[in-house]
């Protein structure tokens, strides 16, 4: 039976490193994910998922609540935050020289060279859209739009209300919408293109 | 008027859209738009592009994480590691060499603010001596007077069209006298339109100054600053329409050794009456071992009718300690000099109106080196130190909480 979340919560505050490493192992992916989408690097979002759970173990203390998700992924987002900093003030590593390439994705089973050349390519049309957006536009984008998260949970996952969030949401979709429209080109699927 | 609200429903119902298309929106929300988009066709496309926006962004592939980001032992210990902590890792001579060297820094920045005060005080005296052979008679050149308290400056300026007949006996230019020295207020002779002539003439004749003075207890900064300077006067001693001068200048004085200089502008104008609306603003700072600090601000406004009627009206804001003693000495500034940084030099011990050179009290300097701000150099050096060795038993006793 697998433990509850709030059962090794519980138990990481109790000092228990193995239940953390139970939350992490769980948590991981979506925290990659983000951190991934928001830097649009790989290296970057391996450093900036580590650091994650390394300041969420430190704090995992004062944790209060029952969304242990929404929680990382405010982590996650605080550090890709700071990392995109950092990356402004080395200019050497910043994100155009690093674009994202995915290397290993759960894509559809058995597609042809030709569709996944080409889903690689919208790929990263969209990543590059995505990369685009403001900072706090795209961490809203990426939460709801790329991770599925509910408005309020984006909302506690952003610091922000749900109303901002809302709006966020929508000024960065249409933004990406009109960057897919400008550079997309054959890449789009048609039905996009015919539309507005 | 009409286009107005279809332009509210319109903009009202495309906001709306994305949080529509998750359903994040009202009941009554949600009716609105739905029956503003069966009639709004360019609402219905934007609805339309933003879901396959949406469709775009969620079918962006999951990356798999390329490895595992579990803590180890030795991250999650650093993790959870306080400030305490890290005082603990230190090394156990960290906290005493640490209070060594903060001790040494202390005495350091001691010494050299002491050292630093002392060349002040010293040279201050050296540029009085080519300005002393002034003398306090009346002399037809601007004499940056030194008067030592600013009640005696600021009384000088209205002084200058007073009946009192020794007081201006040239036809020097009529101006305002002003000298800011702090720190000293007393011991100065008393300069009033009637009482005190001799200081009074070689004010009025000197038409402006400021004047920066060494204590000779003083071993600090003095800083002396007259602002904004007015006057014109009338003089009718010999029932001539005198001329009156108008001085509009700000002066500065600092007390600064390289900076002997005596300022004399005096722009002369005739007329019937003069207004003289002298303000002295002066402030002073000097460390003393008895004074620290003075300050004198001085506003003085001199009407002087052509009958030779002066209206003083001297709103004086001195600060000082009246424990330095000292004496105007006045120098001669050339005349006409446009602009100048007007000094006077006061000296205790000094005879007023004293030619003499001036010549620094070694002895008060190095006792006010050996001090600051009046406290004794080895007081504070022993203060400092046991306030180090305070801490550094602090931060001993921390470390062992912290083990």
């Amino acid at each position: 039976m697998k433990p509850s979340d709030l059962d090794l919560i519980r138990r990481s505050k109790e000092g228990d490193l193995d239940a953390f490493n139970r939350l992490v192992e769980r948590y991981q992916g979506q925290v990659f994910n983000v951190a991934i989408r928001i830097l649009g690097s790989g290296a970057s979002a391996d450093d900036a998922t580590q650091e994650t759970f390394i300041a969420a173990y430190g704090a995992i203390g004062k944790f209060r609540g029952d969304n242990i998700r929404a929680w990382l992924l405010r982590i996650a987002k605080n550090k890709c935050y700071d990392m995109m900093r950092s990356m402004r003030r080395r200019p050497a590593d910043s994100l155009d020289d690093m674009p994202y390439e995915p290397a290993s994705t759960a894509a559809s089973a058995n597609p042809t060279p030709e569709e996944e050349a080409m889903r690689g390519e919208l790929a990263a049309a969209i990543q590059r859209a995505i990369m685009s957006l403001p900072r706090d536009q795209r961490a809203v984008v990426v939460f709801v739009d790329v991770q599925g998260l509910s408005y309020g949970e984006a909302a506690e996952a952003a610091g922000v209300s749900i109303g901002t969030v809302k709006s966020r949401l929508s000024r960065g979709r249409r933004a990406v919408r009109d960057y897919l429209r400008e550079r997309g080109g054959e890449l789009l699927p048609p039905e996009f293109r015919q539309i507005g | 008027m009409l286009g107005f609200w279809q332009e509210r429903r319109h903009n009202k119902a495309r906001r709306l859209l994305s949080s529509y298309i998750d359903g994040e929106v009202s009941a009554a929300e949600s009716r609105y738009v739905q029956s503003h988009l069966a009639d709004c066709a360019e609402c219905a496309a934007e609805l339309d592009s933003l879901r396959a926006t949406t469709a775009l962004l969620g079918g962006l592939p999951f990356v798999a994480a390329p490895r595992s980001y579990a803590i180890a032992p030795s991250q999650a210990a650093a993790a959870r590691r306080t400030p305490l902590d890290s005082l603990a890792r230190l090394p156990i001579a960290a906290g005493p060499v640490a209070a060594a060297v903060a001790v040494a820094l202390l005495i350091g920045a001691i010494v050299v603010l002491a050292r630093s005060a002392m060349p002040v005080a010293m040279p201050a005296a050296a540029p009085a001596a080519p300005q002393a052979p002034a003398p306090a008679a009346p002399a037809p050149a601007p004499v940056a007077a030194a008067p030592p308290p600013p009640q005696a400056a600021m009384a000088a300026a209205p002084a200058a069209p007073a009946p009192a007949a020794p007081a201006a006996p040239q036809p020097a230019p009529p101006a305002a006298a002003m000298a800011a020295p702090a720190a000293a207020p007393t011991g100065a002779p008393a300069a009033t339109p009637t009482t005190a002539p001799a200081v009074a003439a070689p004010a009025a004749a000197s038409g402006m100054a400021s004047a920066m003075m060494d204590a000779d207890e003083d071993d600090a900064d003095e800083d002396v600053q007259a602002l904004a300077i007015e006057a014109i006067e009338s003089d009718e001693a010999d029932g001539d329409e005198r001329v009156g001068a108008a001085a509009d200048e700000t002066a500065t004085a600092v007390a600064l050794a390289d900076a002997p200089e005596v300022s004399a502008s005096p722009a002369a104008q005739a007329g019937d009456t003069a207004t003289a609306t002298p303000t002295i603003a002066a402030t002073s700072t000097s460390t003393a071992t008895i004074t620290p600090t003075a300050t004198a601000t001085i506003t003085a406004t001199a009407t002087a009718a052509p009958t030779s009627t002066t209206t003083p009206m001297p709103e004086p804001t001195s600060t000082a300690a009246p424990t330095a003693t000292l004496t105007p000495v006045p120098t001669l500034a050339p005349l006409g000099m446009p602009t100048s940084v007007p000094r006077a030099v006061a000296q205790a011990d000094a005879p007023a109106g004293s030619p003499g050179p001036i010549a620094p009290d070694t002895g008060a300097a190095a006792q006010s080196a050996a001090s600051l701000f009046g406290i004794p150099i080895w007081l504070l050096g022993f203060g400092g130190a046991a306030l180090m060795a305070a801490v550094a038993a602090a931060g001993l006793l921390l470390r062992r909480r912290a083990r």
